[in-house]
This record gives C-alpha cells, structure tokens and sequence, in this order.
C-alpha cells in the first residue's frame, strides 16, 4: 500500500532530511529540536535580570560579587517538535493531472515521514467543511506505516470552509507545533480566520498552496457554462481572450493577497502546482524553504 | 408608409429559425471550476451588468435578426409618404425682357427677380418639382419639370434679361399648358408687371401667383428711329427719331443724332409727363453709313437712350436683256428706279459665267440659251436645253385656266383677261412647275433650286396683250423681287432685338462672320441665300462679313410699351402672391428599400466584426 505512494528510493532520500522549527516548543520528553525558550534545560544558553520569582537556585553569585547585582542564568531546553499535517480533502482537490489531493497527500506523508525519522511527533488530519477524524500525534518510525495508511484512505468530499476548521482545529488541539496546511486555499468564505486563529494558539504554520496548471491558464474558451465543484452554483459565459486576461489579473490579485497575508502574519507560504514532480517539489522546494537542511 | 409587396413578409419565419439556429449553435460546455468566485468577480467588471452581458452574449444573434427583418423590409418596397398639402409644383415664369435691366436701388430687377425665384426654389419642399420659363420675346423652356434644385438653381443663375420686349402673353399661354388645369400644379410669374396685351386672357381663374419687383420709375427713351430715301432724290434720305418720357415728372432731354462723326441733328427736348416728341429731318447727299440717336440722361433704363439705323447706298439691280429688242419689255425696265439694263443679241455658254457676275438677272427673249446652272434667269418665248421644260410644239390661243396667285412672281397679278395668240407647248418636268396653267400648255413655269432660279414665260410678248395689262409691270416688278429680294430690305438693315433678320448675299458664300456689338466675332456656316440670323439679341450694330461682302444689321429696343417701364396699369389681373392651399391633402411619396439595404450592408458588417473578435 505504502509503496503506491511512495517508492524505496525517495524514502531514502527523505530520511536525510531534518525538519526544523525556527520557534522553541513546549516538549514533554526531549527532542531533537532546541528551543530558544529559555528555562531548565542542560545546555547553558544566556544571563538575565532576575525578577522576583525566580529561581534562586539560578542566581551566578560570582557574578552578583564582581557586579554587585543578581543575575540568573538560562539555559536552552531541546524539546521534540510535533508536527500537525492538515490536508484539505475538499472536492476542488479533486482537480488537476494528477489530481491535487494526490500531490498533497505525498507530500503530507514525506514531511511525516521525515518527521517520525527525526523523532518528533506527527500527527495528521484532513479537511473539507468539517474537520475530518484526525491521527493523533505520534512519536517513533514505527509509526510510519499508519501515517501512510491515514493519507491513503483520504478521499475528497465536501466543501471547503477553511476559516471554521482551523480555527476549530487550533481550539482543540492540546499541543501546538509546526502546522503544514496543505489546501488550495479557493475558498469563497476566504481564509484569513482560520490560519489567524493557527498563530494565535502559537501554531508555526507552513501554507504550502497548491494549485493546478489549469486552474492558472484555463484550457476553454467559448460558450461555457461554469460548474462549482464544490457545490452548486453555475455560470453562463463565453470566455473569450478579453476574459481570459481579466481572470489571470484576478488570480494574480488572489495569491498576492494570500501571499501578503502570509508575510503579516509570519507564516510560511509555499505556492507550487501539480505540474511540478512530487520529488522536485519535496527535494527542491522544501530544501529553499526553512525547515529543511 | 406603404408596403408595395407585402408578400415578402413571408421571410420573417426565418427569424424562429434563425432563434433555433443559434439556441443549438450556443449550447454550452459544462466545466468545472474550482474558482467560480474568481469568475463571477470576472464577469462582473467584464460585463458591468447582466442585462449588457446578456446583450452582448446575443449580439450575433440580435445582429442577424436585425438583418432578416431589415431585409425582409426592403424586399417589402416601402415606401414613405408624406402629406404635401401646402405645397404644389411649381411653373416658374421669369420675366427677362428688356424692362428687366430697369435699375433699382438694390440692383436690376432682374437680379431682384432672380433672388426671388432662387428664394421660391429654396422654400419648394422635397418631392416638388419646378419648371422655368424665360418670358422674352419669344417664351423659352429653360428647364422642365424637376427635382434637382441644383440644376434648377443653375438655370436660374444663367438666365440673363434680354433686350428684347418681352411676350408675357405667350409665356403665360405656355406655362399653362403645363399646368393643364391641375390643382397640384401653379404658375409663379417674378416680373415687373409691365405686360401688354395680357387683357383679353381670363387669368385670374387660373390663379396665377404673381411676385412683383418693385423699383425705377424714370425713363425717357427713344422709341422710334427710322430712314427712308427720298423719292425725288436719289441720294437723300429722310429721318425720323420719336423720343417719349415715360416718368411722371417733366424731363429735359438732351437728343443727337450722328452718323459717324457727323451730326445729323441736336436738340434739346422739353417732355411733360408721358410726353412724346417726334423729330422729322433729311439726311443729305452721299453720307451712308451707320447712324446712332442718343439722348443724354441719367434714368433708370438706359437701354433705350440710344438707337442705331444703316444708311446704306441704294441697291442697284444689273439686267442683262438678250435677244430680240423689246419696245415695253426695255422701256419698263429702264424706268424701274435701281435698274440698269444692258442688251446684247447673244450670250455664249463660255460668257455666261463672266455675265452673271456682272449681272442679277439675265432676260433672254426669243433667243435659246445655253445651259442654265447657277444664275437668275426670265426666259420669253423660248426654253432652255433642259428635260425639266419639255416642249411639243405650240398653242394657238390657249385659255388660262389657272394661276398660282400666291406664289411671288405672281403677287397681285391678275391672268384673267390675258389673251396669248400663240404660244409654245410647255410641260414642265421634275423641279420645274407650271404657274399659270392654260389649255395644253404651262404659260408660266419655274425651276427653284438653290443655285437657279429660272422663270420661262411661253409666249412672246408681242404675240399677246400681256405687256398692255397692269399685269405685266407687276409681274416685272415681282421678278425684280424675286430674284433680288435685298434689294427691297436693303434700305431697312434694321430689326428689333430678338428678332430674325435675313442676310442676301449677292455672290454664294459658305461661311460668314458676325461681329455682334461688343465686337467678339462669330463665323456661321451659311445654308441658303438669305441666310437667316436669329441671334440679334442685344442692342447695337452686327456686322456680317463674307469675302469682300459687308452688311450692317442695326438692333434696337424701339418699343413703347418695353420702355414704359412703370405702367399706370402696372399690374395684370393675376392671382396673389401667396401660395393658395390645396383643398386636401395630397400624399408624394420616397422609396425606403435603398436605405434598408445600406443598413443591411452594415448590419452584415458588424455581424462580420463580432464574428472575427469573438472567433
């Protein structure tokens, strides 16, 4: 089963790969990962003021003798990362050559698998309009096999309100971590709550935006009439080269908008399309990022 | 609007067809789309509204529906009608006699006249047609009935008053015979009103329009300017100048008379209103020449202050007599003024030629001449080498039977009591025909050609009574005419404006030029002998010139009525001057389709530019 999506050789390659996070997480056991949060930890990392409060057994008196005033000392805690994969399951990603669902679903399974290669801890879900049943985070390679199993089964169904199930995705979740969102982001009631309410339960949120070659240039022209394959709604047109250039200006508008957002809100945003080859886009495009080295 | 074939209506169910047509050709593509909230917003700012959408999706279509019906419209012959109560097509008569050169203060009448009529062709509405007439001496059709009011505009600008006396008479007869009583059509006449001998036509029932031109009230002309020899002289002539003030107040007219450089006569006239005087003097001696009566004053119509008359030198008429002496024949001859007869026993073919140059007419009596060609000849008991004049023998007292009275040789001359003891046997052939018919034999017979005029008289004049009649001198004098009519005319030279004046030449020529009197010269091909010249349209002297030949033709106004030109009786009973309505509306109508089919073209362009722009 593993192998339809995967074959021997790019696993291979994955396994040399280290997911990084830019931001500290909270850990129960440690990681691999180091963490700028400052607290006990074995690694001695840094001096502040003390506050009332602290920890006296912190306080560098060689220092308060030479300086005659208190300082504690940090020290930099490694914490494991978990890493939530939220792959939209909607009936747009359904779309494309091959279908966007089968980009996405590859490359949730390569960043988990990835993942559990570096012991941290991954945990899946899929999205349409409502939150699908989710794959609570696990740590360890053994648990590779069910991720990809969880990604096999995704089917799309549905709608696509990305605003509700995030936003309830960030409520429920216990442990924040680094969120890859991989969706196309074509949602009509728009984005912006949910990937906001991702950041404020201090979620580091990878957008990884996927969209097909078609959906950029449209191949038809003429008398057509428009179908939502999310739901019902039609439109009669006759697409001529005047349309055309009207489209692309506004798709344009919609990804810098996307984009923008992303920048304001320091998350990731990765834009790629199906045309380019899974292992180009996992190989290439995830090593320019940030969470490859 | 009518439809002139409504059958074509028919076509309009291809306009269903057309809808199916175009229902199957815009059957859409389904296409599913993961942004159909990019594309609403698309269509949005591409269409603007859902009604400009829906348009412009079903241009093409509304496009060749519009063709159909445009089409079927024009095949339909449509035609628009419109009422044309306050109008009628209109008779345009122009006043361009002489009184129209009369000056005003604004200008002549006549370009008066002609600001009104091109005013009156301006307010003609579309769809009336004008026709003009030019009312001078004689009426003349400028154009007939027409729309185009650029040629009509044309015509009226080219149209130029004459100085001629008008004949409003005969244009007034004319225009409405274009009317031919028709409510829909009226006579407009634009003149000054000064029309003679419009009394006896019953013109108001006709309803003619009359625009009037007003203005110049003062003239004093010439009106009569004649020359006659004096009989008991041969050289002196005697003059009359009539001179007539036409204003209503007393005028001082300052009149001379000159030939060339010479005065024939200077006075100095006092002329009460409507005064005329007339002035009698004899020109002396040899003076010849062309004559011109001026009087000097400062009117309005300066046309008639000067008259010009030919004194020319009295015509003289050689005879050449051959054959047997003739006691009555020579001695009426001889006493006939003009005349100078030479005799001679014989003429030879070869001399013939030699003699008619130096002779007009050439009398052979009792003696056969050689062929006749060219000449003017009376033949007296004898005939010429000629099948035309076939003779069998001869006649003992034949009893007239008939003559031709109204033929010119034959003018006041009466046969009746004639008696002819013997007479030759003519039987006049081909051209030649008898004038005075008797019992087996044509007494008198003539050859007319364009060359020849031969007159054979068949009997001899001692052998008859005829030279004992009152008859025989005038029927010599008729011959003197006959084959020299300028002789009678010469002393005129003289015609009124307008008028035809025949020109002899007393050698054949072929061509002649015509000087008119601001001197641009014409060459006219002559056809005959009197040459017939009809454009002596404007005052002043012509001068006719073929080979050595010079004639003078005087042209004058000399017309009473014509230079009377604010008449008590000004105007004529004629209708108003406003248009009268039509008793009912009358309908013109203009055909549509050409318009229908340049739509169609167009429309068929559009539908052309759709298709390339959406294909």
């Amino acid at each position: 089963m593993a192998s339809t999506l995967f074959d021997a050789d790019f696993l291979r390659k994955l396994e040399t790969l280290r997911l990084l996070a830019r931001r500290a997480f909270r850990s129960r056991q440690p990681g691999e990962q180091r963490t700028p949060r400052r607290g006990l930890s074995l690694e001695f990392s840094d001096y502040r003021r003390y506050d009332p409060g602290d920890d006296f057994r912190y306080i560098d008196w060689n220092v308060y003798g030479r300086l005659d005033r208190l300082f504690v000392k940090v020290f930099t805690a490694e914490e494991d990362l978990t890493v939530h994969l939220l792959v939209d399951t909607s009936q747009s990603m359904r779309l494309g050559q091959p279908p966007k669902l089968d980009v996405a679903r590859r490359v949730a399974a390569a960043l988990g698998y990835i993942g559990l290669h570096a012991l941290d801890r991954v945990g899946a879900v899929a999205f349409a309009d409502e939150l699908g049943t989710p794959l609570p985070p696990q740590r360890g390679k053994a648990q590779i096999l069910a991720l990809l199993r969880y990604f096999e089964a995704l089917s799309c169904e549905g709608g696509t309100d990305l605003n509700r199930v995030l936003s309830t995705y960030a409520r429920q979740s216990g442990r924040a971590g680094l969120a890859v969102v991989i969706s196309d982001f074509f949602d009509a009631g728009g984005y912006k709550r949910g990937l906001e309410a991702l950041v404020m339960a201090r979620f580091d949120v990878l957008a990884i935006h996927l969209v097909d070659p078609a959906e950029i240039a449209p191949r038809f022209s003429g008398a057509v009439r428009l179908c939502d394959i999310e739901g019902t709604r039609q439109r009669k047109l006759t697409v001529n080269r005047r349309l055309l250039e009207l489209y692309h200006q506004k798709l344009a508008d919609y990804f810098a908008q996307l984009e923008a957002f992303c920048a304001q809100r320091h998350i990731e945003y990765l834009r790629t399309t199906t045309a380019v080859p899974f292992e180009d886009l996992v190989l290439r495009y995830l090593r320019r990022g940030f969470y490859l080295h | 609007m009518l439809w002139l074939y409504p059958t074509a209506f028919a076509l309009l169910a291809l306009i269903p067809l057309l809808i199916i047509l175009h229902t199957l050709r815009r059957r859409r593509r389904d296409v599913q789309v993961s942004t159909l909230f990019l594309w609403e917003s698309v269509a949005r700012e591409a269409h603007g509204t859902l009604g400009f959408h829906r348009l412009v999706q079903n241009l093409p279509l509304l496009l060749q529906i519009l063709l159909v019906l445009l089409l079927t419209a024009g095949l339909a012959r449509p035609v628009r009608t419109y009422p044309v109560a306050a109008s009628k097509d209109v008779v345009l008569v122009l006043d361009v006699s002489a009184s129209m050169q009369a000056r005003t203060p604004q200008g002549t009448r006549f370009a008066l006249a002609q600001q009104q009529a091109l005013r009156l062709l301006d307010q003609l509405p579309h769809g009336r047609q004008m026709a003009v007439i030019a009312a001078g001496r004689q009426p003349r059709v400028v154009t007939f009935f027409t729309e185009d009011k650029a040629l009509l505009r044309q015509a009226i600008t080219a149209l130029r008053a004459s100085d001629a006396p008008g004949n409003m008479r005969e244009a007034l007869l004319l225009a409405l015979s274009f009317t031919q009583g028709s409510s829909r059509r009226e006579v407009v006449v634009i003149g000054d009103g000064a029309y003679p001998h419009l009394g006896d036509l019953d013109l108001r029932q006709h309803g003619i329009r009359h625009l009037r031109i007003e203005g110049g009230d003062t003239n004093v002309g010439i009106t009569r300017l004649a020359f006659r020899k004096v009989l008991d002289a041969d050289t002196d002539y005697e003059m009359l100048v009539t001179v007539q003030n036409f204003s209503a107040h007393p005028m001082t007219v300052p009149l001379r008379v000159t030939l060339w450089r010479y005065r024939l006569l200077e006075r100095v006239l006092q002329l009460a209103p409507g005064q005329q005087e007339t002035l009698v003097a004899t020109v002396a001696a040899e003076r010849r020449g062309v004559a011109t009566a001026e009087i000097e004053v400062d009117d309005d119509f300066a046309l008639d202050n000067r008259a010009y008359g030919v004194l020319a030198a009295p015509a003289q008429t050689w005879v050449l007599l051959v054959g047997e002496s003739n006691f009555f024949l020579e001695k009426l001859l001889a006493a006939t003024p003009g005349v100078l007869v030479n005799v001679v026993p014989g003429v030879t073919a070869e001399a013939l030629p030699r003699l008619l140059e130096a002779n007009q007419l050439l009398i052979f009596n009792g003696v056969p001449p050689p062929p006749l060609h060219q000449g003017n000849f009376l033949l007296i008991n004898t005939v010429p080498p000629d099948a035309r004049f076939a003779t069998v023998g001869q006649v003992r007292k034949p009893r007239i039977l008939d003559w031709d009275s109204q033929h010119p040789l034959l003018q006041f001359v009466d046969f009746s009591e004639v008696q002819v003891e013997r007479a030759l046997a003519i039987r006049p052939q081909g051209e030649a025909r008898s004038l005075v018919d008797a019992e087996g034999t044509a007494l008198l017979s003539v050859l007319e050609t364009p060359s020849l005029r031969l007159a054979v008289l068949g009997f001899d004049l001692l052998q008859s009574d005829f030279p004992l009649r009152v008859a025989f001198p005038v029927f010599m004098r008729n011959v003197l005419r006959w084959v020299r009519p300028q002789q009678e005319e010469a002393a005129a030279g003289q015609i009124q404006a307008g008028m035809p004046y025949p020109v002899f030449f007393d050698l054949p020529v072929r061509q002649v030029e015509v000087q008119d009197p601001q001197g641009k010269r014409r060459d006219y091909t002559v056809s005959g002998n009197p040459w017939w010249f009809t454009e002596a349209e404007r005052v002043g002297v012509y001068i006719f010139r073929a080979g050595e030949q010079k004639r003078y033709l005087a042209v004058n106004l000399l017309d009473a009525a014509e230079s009377d030109i604010n008449p008590a009786n000004k105007v004529p009973p004629l209708g108003p001057e406003k248009a009268s309505a039509l008793p009912h509306d009358s309908m013109a109508t203009a055909p549509l389709w050409p318009y229908l089919l340049l739509g169609a073209v167009g429309i068929l362009l559009g539908e052309w530019l759709v298709w390339c722009r959406q294909g």
